[in-house]
């Protein structure tokens, strides 16, 4: 094997050992955090991103000339194997003569490893993290989080689900989707939304001075179904509408017409501000107003 | 020979050289040892020191060492430039008068330019072509000086009335200006036991001129890795003066030029060649940066009145401020 041969070759090896050493310390970092969040409780929605790990080994890890430079420091050479680094593609005598000899001081200057080994304090993260996912008792990734303890109605729970478009008024409410009721896990005695309780085999929204328009939840996501038409006082043309934040289609919604279902349309005055800011019969004159094409 | 070879040779040339010297100028180290590296580097060099200090003996105990042909000028105000480069004279030929140069006597291998700020401008101007190509052109005919063909010039800083300082295009030419300082009191001891007249007539060339030519090429061609070029730039660049620090800022007139650059390099090249070396240095580069750059660096008004010299600027670059 000639200089430029042997160059091409260690210098490859010491590029390669290091980056899987920056692999090792980045994957060590990672697990640092791993550990911090599995013990904060934090959801492992982010474990994804230690994909990342080797390609950022990959780009930090050290061209051609660090790794000549790291060579020289192994050896306490004097920048003689950069410098055949460098000049690794000519051909006139006095590189390849510079070559040999780099190559020959290296080897009788090298005392130890080029790339040391990572020290041992590097692997304490993955052991922490290790510890902590294999401890009985940890909190598992996500424990505690609404997410987490959000769950499903108990088997055999009636649901049923209420067109966004439409008023509870009109009748329109589906019907009741057994199969996917049935097959749902037994659920916490509390709903998925803290401000829900349970009353007649039902989940209606705690809130009921908002007339079960919509929990809070549901009103911070509401969508279409945020703009409802509530019949007051059975007079069907005295409908308001109450407008909602945007946001179409959302799951919020949604949960605010199962709340509605079934339900008994509360007193006009049990609606709450801002909705209802002024007496009743302002809003009928201004609901007439509108509706006044279809008078 | 192979280039392995060539830089054992070269090293064990140049020690004995060294040595040589060092038998008829005593102490002196850093003067030799520059003249030494400007010599393989091919460069000329500007010499400056009080009177007494054993500048021309320096200079003759190198070309002796070297076995070059020495030519030697006294710059005085009255110089003319044909008094250097060589005139046409009329000679009486077999075919009758004619017209023949007489080569003066820049006409060597090594020229000593004593007290050459002495000459007025027209005159050290005369040597510009000949320091930068290596030729001299005179009636419309150019002729060829060496190799190797070397300027060794010297100043006196004391007696400044009635000198002309060199114009910084020629200063340019000078590879390096060494600075000579008073020997020690150990040296000055051995200097009294010592006959430089006889220690000259002594000293036995070490080097021949063809050997001198190959190891000049040899140097030359000494590999630096990028990362030792780009510092060398780098340092270039921060002698501009909008580059320097603040506190040099005003002090500095003009930095050093791409010229001193390659100057510099070479310089750098030849300090790694007389260690032996196939490759330069970053150490090589700031060992030779003051020697190279200290006349390159003009020093405008504020900044001499301050005191500043540009050694100073030299070693706040190479500090990295």
């Amino acid at each position: 094997m000639n200089s430029r041969d042997w160059l091409l070759r260690t210098v490859g090896r010491v590029r390669r050992t290091e980056m899987t050493w920056w692999a090792v310390r980045l994957a060590s970092v990672a697990a640092g955090l791993g550990a911090l969040a599995q013990l904060a409780n934090v959801p492992g929605g982010w474990l994804w991103s230690l994909a990342f790990v080797p390609i950022v080994a990959l780009w930090n890890g050290p061209d051609g000339h660090a790794a000549a430079r790291r060579m020289d420091r192994a050896a306490g050479l004097d920048g003689e194997v950069e410098c055949a680094w460098d000049h690794r593609d000519q051909t006139a005598d006095i590189h390849v003569a510079q070559r040999d000899r780099a190559r020959r001081h290296f080897a009788r200057g090298l005392s130890g490893r080029v790339v040391p080994l990572p020290h041992l304090a590097w692997f304490a993260p993955a052991l922490i993290w290790f510890a902590v996912t294999e401890t009985p008792g940890t909190p598992s990734m996500g424990q505690g989080t609404a997410q987490g303890e959000m769950a499903a109605a108990p088997p055999g729970e009636e649901r049923a689900r209420v067109s966004p478009t439409t008023s509870p008024k009109s009748g329109a409410v589906e019907k009741t989707d057994r199969a996917v009721a049935s097959s749902t896990p037994r659920q916490p005695a509390d709903g998925p939304m803290r401000n829900e309780r349970r009353a007649g085999g039902e989940r209606v929204a705690g809130t009921a001075k908002t007339g079960g328009v919509g929990a809070q939840a549901g009103d911070r996501q509401g969508g279409r179904a945020g703009r409802r038409e509530v019949a007051l006082g059975g007079h069907p043309t005295d409908s308001i509408p109450l407008d909602a934040p945007s946001g179409a289609g959302s799951d919020g919604a949604r949960s605010t017409g199962r709340a509605l279902a079934g339900r008994t349309p509360p007193p006009p005055d049990a609606i709450a501000d801002p909705a209802r800011r002024y007496p009743r019969r302002y809003h009928t004159a201004i609901a007439r107003w509108f509706d006044r094409d279809r008078e | 020979m192979k280039p392995e070879a060539q830089a054992e040779a070269l090293r064990e040339s140049f020690l004995t050289l060294r040595q040589a010297i060092q038998r008829v100028i005593i102490g002196q180290q850093s003067v030799v040892d520059g003249l030494l590296t400007a010599i393989l580097a091919n460069g000329h060099v500007l010499i400056e020191g009080a009177p007494g200090l054993g500048k021309t003996l320096l200079v003759k105990a190198l070309g002796q060492g070297i076995g070059l042909r020495v030519g030697r000028v006294q710059f005085t105000p009255d110089l003319m430039p044909s008094d250097i480069l060589g005139t046409h004279t009329l000679q009486q030929t077999a075919d009758g008068p004619a017209l023949a140069f007489r080569e003066g006597p820049v006409f060597c291998e090594l020229l000593l330019a004593d007290e050459i700020n002495r000459a007025n401008p027209r005159t050290q101007a005369a040597l510009l072509e000949a320091m930068a190509e290596q030729q001299v052109t005179t009636g419309g005919e150019t002729r060829r000086l060496g190799p190797p063909f070397f300027v060794l010039a010297t100043e006196n800083p004391i007696e400044m009335d009635g000198t002309y300082p060199l114009p910084e295009a020629q200063a340019d030419r000078f590879l390096m200006k060494l600075d000579v300082p008073p020997p020690e009191t150990d040296d000055l001891v051995a200097i009294l036991d010592v006959d430089p007249r006889q220690a000259l007539d002594a000293l036995v060339p070490c080097l021949s001129r063809e050997d001198l030519v190959a190891y000049q090429g040899h140097t030359a061609s000494i590999p630096a890795a990028d990362s030792v070029k780009r510092g060398l730039a780098e340092l270039i660049r921060r002698s501009r003066p909008d580059r320097l620090p603040p506190r040099f800022r005003d002090a500095v007139q003009l930095g050093v030029s791409p010229r001193g650059a390659q100057a510099l390099f070479a310089a750098a090249r030849a300090r790694a060649a007389l260690a032996g070396r196939l490759h330069v240095t970053d150490e090589d580069v700031h060992a030779m940066a003051p020697a190279v750059l200290r006349h390159r660096i003009l020093l405008s008004f504020a900044g001499r009145a301050e005191g500043l010299a540009a050694d100073d600027v030299v070693a706040a670059l190479l500090a990295g401020g």
